[in-house]
């Protein structure tokens, strides 16, 4: 009974092979090929039945008997229509071969996990009139000058600049992990710290305002994808930090702000907790009031900041605007596509630059078809250039990094680049009456006639419409290639 | 002209299978021993330079016999003379498939 039921469905599968074969051959030959294979499947089933050494043995010899089908339906369509498409490729071939590679690229790239981490960090901006206050003295890298205790000063004074502060503070802590021991930048924070940012948790499952006595964790993005495999259930686990012991309560989004020391982990403690290692500098965020935002407008960006009550002339305190790093995929793009545009006429002439020998001129439509053709090949050229960087940028990497950015964005230069110079390279061959490629490229003239007639390479369309004449040497009188159309009279030369 | 045609070895193995008679593709398969991704390919382009024609054998008798109907493989004028030449060319041919053997398999 199971060796019939067998049987049956792999019959079945191998008439649906065959079926599959068929849609391959020409359809004026297809239902005869199809019944012969039929026919044939027939004896080669009935031939390793009977000889078979076992069951698997015979569905192998049948499964390949059905492959070879493939390899007869190919045989005259495929070696000699796909060769004629080849040659003579026509306009709509070429659209379905770029739709083809957009349709490839643009669901790998939306379905990269680092794709997506920038994505968030587009949509996770540090709200605007965010500041980081930090040691005045800062060049390049921010230097943390304010300790707990001055943290807590500032929390119990009313503030006419700022409405909502932060502390923050990050340093190396070992964590442990999967029966491991790993060290990692772990930033320990006051709670308030996401509202001020105004960035909100990916997955808030506890209330992190609501502090416990055991302090929180929030997970960074790239921790959680790392470490955790993106487990969204990570919601509760407990973590050992630093001989302490944690409860994770969240994850942050994939942010590009610019926070010193790029955290792994934030800590969520109160400002006593904070101030249990001494006093450690640390930073303050802090959102402008209207106040606030006056000041630093007057300021410019780098705004020097005096604790209340001391020497405004002798402020040892700066606040800089809290940036998002990340210009988003769509910015970079079109950035590179402005260099590529830019930088076109050195690799290729801009201009489609044919002359026209005779009167003839193609009509209106066809002009405006061609034109059309045109701009339809650069936008998929464009669209298939940002998304093959964008898979070639965050292939390698599961989250938001700015290296990932860059080089999204020199292989959106280059594919933009070598895209466009293809597009115009393609235009300039194809015939303007038919937007067929124009094959059978042959020398014509000798160099000695450059200067009384002229040599080069001329080439014709497949139907018979054009030929045309590239100059090998550019002549002031013949200084771009040139279309002769032909009247019907030439017909005949040329297949239907 | 057909004599002319130069034919490949296995081509040429499938054309002196044929010559035995009337075959069908899974017995040419058998005879040469080749899998069908070669056998039928060769077939097509054959029958394509008209070195061979096919024809679908009745459905009465394919009734009869309880099987699907066959599609027969023949010769024709010119595959008989291009495979004279080709013989010339590979003269192992024959022993490959002796004709007898050929004649007892169609």
């Amino acid at each position: 009974m199971m060796h019939s039921l067998v049987e049956f469905v792999s019959y079945g599968a191998q008439r649906g092979l065959l079926a599959g074969a068929a849609m391959i051959v020409a359809r004026e030959r297809r239902s005869e090929w199809r019944k012969e294979w039929r026919g044939e499947l027939w004896h080669v089933r009935d031939e390793t039945r009977r000889t078979a050494d076992s069951p698997l043995r015979a569905e192998s010899v049948r499964l390949k008997f059905c492959m070879g089908a493939f390899a007869d339906a190919w045989c005259l369509r495929g070696r000699v229509s796909l060769r004629q498409q080849l040659v003579h490729r026509s306009a709509l071939d070429c659209i379905l071969c770029l739709a083809c590679a957009l349709c490839v690229c643009a669901p790998i790239a939306y379905n990269l996990s680092g794709v997506r981490a920038e994505q968030d960090a587009m949509r996770y901006r540090v709200r605007p009139g965010v500041i980081l206050i930090e040691d005045a003295q800062s060049a390049r890298l921010p230097i943390a000058a304010i300790s707990p205790k001055d943290f807590r000063d500032w929390q119990s004074t009313k503030q006419r600049f700022f409405d909502a502060i932060a502390y923050y503070r990050s340093s190396r802590e070992r964590v442990a992990l999967g029966g491991g021991t790993k060290t990692m930048q772990i930033a320990q924070v006051s709670p308030n710290l996401f509202a001020v940012l105004g960035v909100p948790l990916l997955l808030p499952a506890i209330p992190t305002g609501a502090l416990s006595t055991a302090p929180q964790a929030v997970l960074s993005y790239k921790m959680w994808v790392r470490e955790f495999d993106a487990d969204p259930t990570v919601i509760g686990h407990v973590l050992n930090v630093g001989g302490e012991t944690l409860r994770i309560v969240g994850v942050a989004p994939s942010s590009s702000m610019a926070l010193p020391g790029d955290p792994a982990m934030w800590v969520l403690g109160s400002p006593e907790y904070l101030g249990r290692d001494g006093n450690a500098d640390g930073f303050v965020i802090a959102h402008l009031s209207t106040r606030g935002q006056a000041a630093y407008d007057a300021q410019g960006d780098h705004i020097p900041i005096a604790v209340a009550g001391g020497d405004p002339d002798e402020a040892d305190l700066a606040g800089t605007a809290l940036v998002n790093e990340s210009e988003g995929p769509g910015t970079l793009a079109r950035f590179a596509l402005f260099l590529a545009i830019l930088a076109l006429p050195a690799v290729v002439s801009v201009s489609l630059g044919e002359s026209n020998f005779s009167a003839f001129r193609p009509s209106w439509k066809r002009q405006c078809l061609r034109w059309l053709f045109l701009a339809a090949k650069i936008g998929l050229v464009i669209a298939i250039a940002f998304y093959a960087s964008l898979s070639l940028a965050y292939g390698f990497t599961s989250t938001y990094s700015p290296s990932a950015e860059f080089v999204q964005f020199a292989a959106g230069f280059v594919f933009s680049l070598l895209g466009l110079r293809w597009a115009l390279f393609d235009q300039r061959h194809r015939c303007p009456v038919c937007l067929r490629h124009v094959t059978c490229p042959t020398r014509v003239g000798l160099a000695s006639q450059t200067f009384l007639g002229w040599n080069g390479t001329e080439m014709f369309c497949a139907g018979g419409h054009t030929l045309l004449h590239v100059p090998a040497l550019p002549t002031s009188w013949f200084a771009v290639p040139r279309w002769v159309y032909l009247d019907s009279s030439w017909g005949f030369l040329f297949g239907p | 002209m057909a004599g002319d045609v130069k034919l490949s070895h296995t081509a040429a193995l499938i054309l002196h299978a044929i010559n035995a008679g009337s075959v069908y593709g899974f017995n040419l398969m058998e005879m040469t021993g080749l899998p069908s991704g070669t056998v039928y390919p060769a077939l097509r382009r054959l029958e394509r330079d008209e070195l061979i024609r096919s024809q679908w054998e009745r459905q009465a008798i394919a009734d009869a016999e309880l099987r699907p109907p066959r599609k027969y493989y023949k010769l024709t004028a010119a595959g008989k003379s291009t495979l004279e030449g080709a013989r010339k060319r590979y003269p192992l041919l024959e022993r490959l498939i002796p004709l007898e053997e050929a004649k007892t398999h169609a």
